[in-house]
């Protein structure tokens, strides 16, 4: 009797100080996914393999389609999606104004918020690229979308598939660890992206 | 008949919940690196909670026997035992088979309704699936228990 005493308290300690190791572990493990997922939300880091499996041939495949988004930069957001898929358009309705989209992704990534000084610029930086970042992504993934409709309180924006696709065009097949990454690192330049948003992002005013 | 034993109560009732602590706790020490994987995770979770709850009745047992002046005898039936092992297994095994089936209709099905493949990108969720299959095997704490006590009796009889 006294040595099964002795066992099940052995047992017992064992058991306690393997939750407790299993427990720190996780914790890191946690940290870094945490990590990870904050750096998933920035346009030049955002590894391919986190939206490669939404990858599908119809926008109308519904889930996928928003899955992708809620996984792209500005996926933070709040979003109202409205599908068109006599015109293969995709409407994404922000409530929040160009800039606020933006500044909200940059909280989400730096965990803190963004000093009042020059939120506003860095925001409409943010959302820019991400804008572009997105199209491009959603055109490349989803095979029969052509056009998307951004929606913010304070302007939309439409672009096109053939718009990005000859924008792009040194970059096809653009799906591919390497053509990507060059792709980012483009986007990630400031200069470049202003001129290539120029381009590609006209306003239009009301709602 | 043979089947029914006078047992003394308190040492045999001791002895079984030593064996069952034991058996238990071993469950629980396989299942803790499991808790990164969801389903095994909770399979440990049972087993602290059932570990708990049979310490305590140990307790109490101890308590018990500790003031139990007078020996006390009681009779067992050891074929109820024998029989209780047997229904043990076939129980675990029905139960298994119930979750994998049912696992694999959860994991595989929406393939065949809704033509969306389940999908697999790295050891993790391979290492998700492969926990899901195994969690219900954690239940074979209770035969193992059934079986490793069903002959304590002669050790402990009048």
């Amino acid at each position: 009797m006294k040595k099964k005493n002795i066992i099940i308290l052995l047992l017992l300690m064992m058991g306690i100080v393997f939750t407790i190791v299993s427990g720190e572990v996780k914790k890191i493990k946690a940290e870094q996914d945490e990590r990870f997922q904050r750096k998933q939300f920035v346009v030049t880091m955002q590894e391919l393999s986190t939206i490669l499996p939404y990858k599908s041939k119809y926008m109308g495949d519904n889930s996928n389609t928003i899955n992708l988004f809620y996984h792209l930069p500005l996926g933070v957001n709040p979003v109202k999606y409205q599908m068109y898929p006599e015109e293969l358009t995709l409407e994404l309705c922000y409530r929040t104004t160009f800039a606020e989209a933006g500044i909200k992704n940059l909280e989400y990534v730096a965990n803190e918020s963004v000093g009042k000084f020059d939120a506003e610029e860095l925001g409409i930086r943010m959302t820019t690229q991400a804008l572009i970042y997105n199209s491009t992504a959603a055109f490349a993934l989803i095979d029969n979308l052509q056009k998307l409709i951004f929606r913010f309180s304070d302007g939309s924006y439409t672009i096109r598939r053939h718009t990005i696709e000859n924008e792009f065009a040194d970059f096809y097949p653009i799906l591919n660890e390497e053509n990507w990454s060059r792709f980012q690192k483009t986007l990630g330049k400031n200069e470049k992206m202003q001129e290539i948003s120029l381009r590609l992002l006209i306003k239009e005013e009301g709602n | 008949m043979e089947d029914k034993v006078e047992v003394n109560y308190y040492p045999y009732k001791i002895h079984k919940i030593q064996i069952t602590l034991i058996i238990f706790l071993i469950g629980w020490i396989i299942s803790i690196p499991g808790t990164f994987l969801g389903r095994i995770g909770m399979m440990s979770l049972y087993f602290l909670i059932a570990i708990i709850g049979i310490g305590i009745y140990y307790m109490i047992i101890l308590i018990m026997a500790r003031k139990d002046k007078s020996e006390t005898v009681r009779y067992i039936s050891t074929t109820k035992l024998v029989r209780y092992t047997k229904w043990s297994w076939i129980g675990f095994a029905i139960f298994v088979l119930i979750c994998t089936v049912a696992t694999t209709g959860i994991l595989f099905a929406s393939n065949i309704w809704f033509s969306r493949p389940i999908r697999i990108n790295g050891p993790y969720q391979l290492a998700t699936i492969i926990s899901q299959y195994l969690a219900p095997f954690f239940t074979i704490v209770i035969p193992i228990i059934y079986t490793a006590t069903r002959f304590v009796w002669k050790k402990y009889e009048v």
